[in-house]
């Protein structure tokens, strides 16, 4: 922590975010499509990113509700990775205005999807639960702050150091926190 | 007002308890070793199928 501290003072100071992603392995590029596909993810928790389908089964178009947009998930300085995360760190500096916050939903984004979803339901005759209309509603709007053009989505209240990213992003630097301390941060920066 | 549980996750989390409209009470949060953290929510939902939230 103190080696990053030592590394982001400038960065800080010129605006931008410094964010971190971790992984088992190194990776040249963090994916957003492979979110889901840890296997540290259970199956009832993949079903958040689930479409409805809409037509009744064997009508053609077949009509299809699905906007879960895929995301990678970093973590800010002051994020504190528990066990398991890994311990190759990836990191990236981003603006961070270009991060939607939810906790606020100024574009009103949510309501806007979950009226829509009501509506498609409506319209095709589908009976959907509360919590499936929430969690379509829930999908349609992270698609909407993708489409408006944010980087990804932040969660001030209830998880402020942790962003995601909507696009791929090739890290500026990977490192293994285990093989790494702050002497040879030192060392290497000639300091 | 109607009262269901349902699985979510931190964004979801997010966008629903902005909203007067919903009481979210966290009942279980999931321990995945992965920076997605999800939750297992009981919900008090005052919308009512029509009205905005």
């Amino acid at each position: 922590m103190a080696r990053r501290g030592l590394d982001t003072i400038g960065r800080v100071a010129r605006g931008l975010l410094d964010l971190f992603h971790y992984s088992d392995s190194p990776l040249d590029v963090v994916d957003p499509a492979k979110q889901l596909t840890n296997p540290n993810i259970r199956g009832a928790e993949r079903e958040l990113s689930y479409g409805a389908r809409l037509s009744p089964y064997g009508q053609r178009p077949e009509i299809v509700l699905q906007d879960y947009p895929d995301q990678s998930y970093w973590g800010d300085m002051q994020y504190v990775p528990e066990q398991g995360l890994g311990d190759f760190v990836h990191s990236t500096q981003q603006p961070k205005e270009g991060f939607y916050d939810l906790s606020d939903d100024i574009d009103k984004f949510f309501p806007i999807a979950l009226e829509e979803v009501k509506d498609l339901a409506a319209k095709y005759k589908k009976e959907l639960t509360p919590p499936e209309i929430n969690r379509l509603a829930i999908a349609r709007a992270m698609k909407y702050v993708k489409e408006f053009g944010f980087l990804g989505i932040r969660n001030r209240k209830f998880r402020p150091n942790v962003y995601t990213q909507f696009n791929k992003v090739v890290p500026k630097e990977v490192e293994n926190i285990k093989s790494n301390s702050l002497i040879d941060y030192l060392e290497r920066s000639g300091r | 007002m109607k009262e269901y549980e349902m699985d979510i996750d931190d964004i979801g989390l997010g966008f629903m308890s902005s909203y007067d409209s919903y009481d979210v009470e966290i009942i279980e949060e999931y321990q995945s070793d992965t920076m997605q953290k999800f939750y297992r929510v009981k919900i008090k939902d005052y919308t009512n199928g029509t009205d905005n939230i």
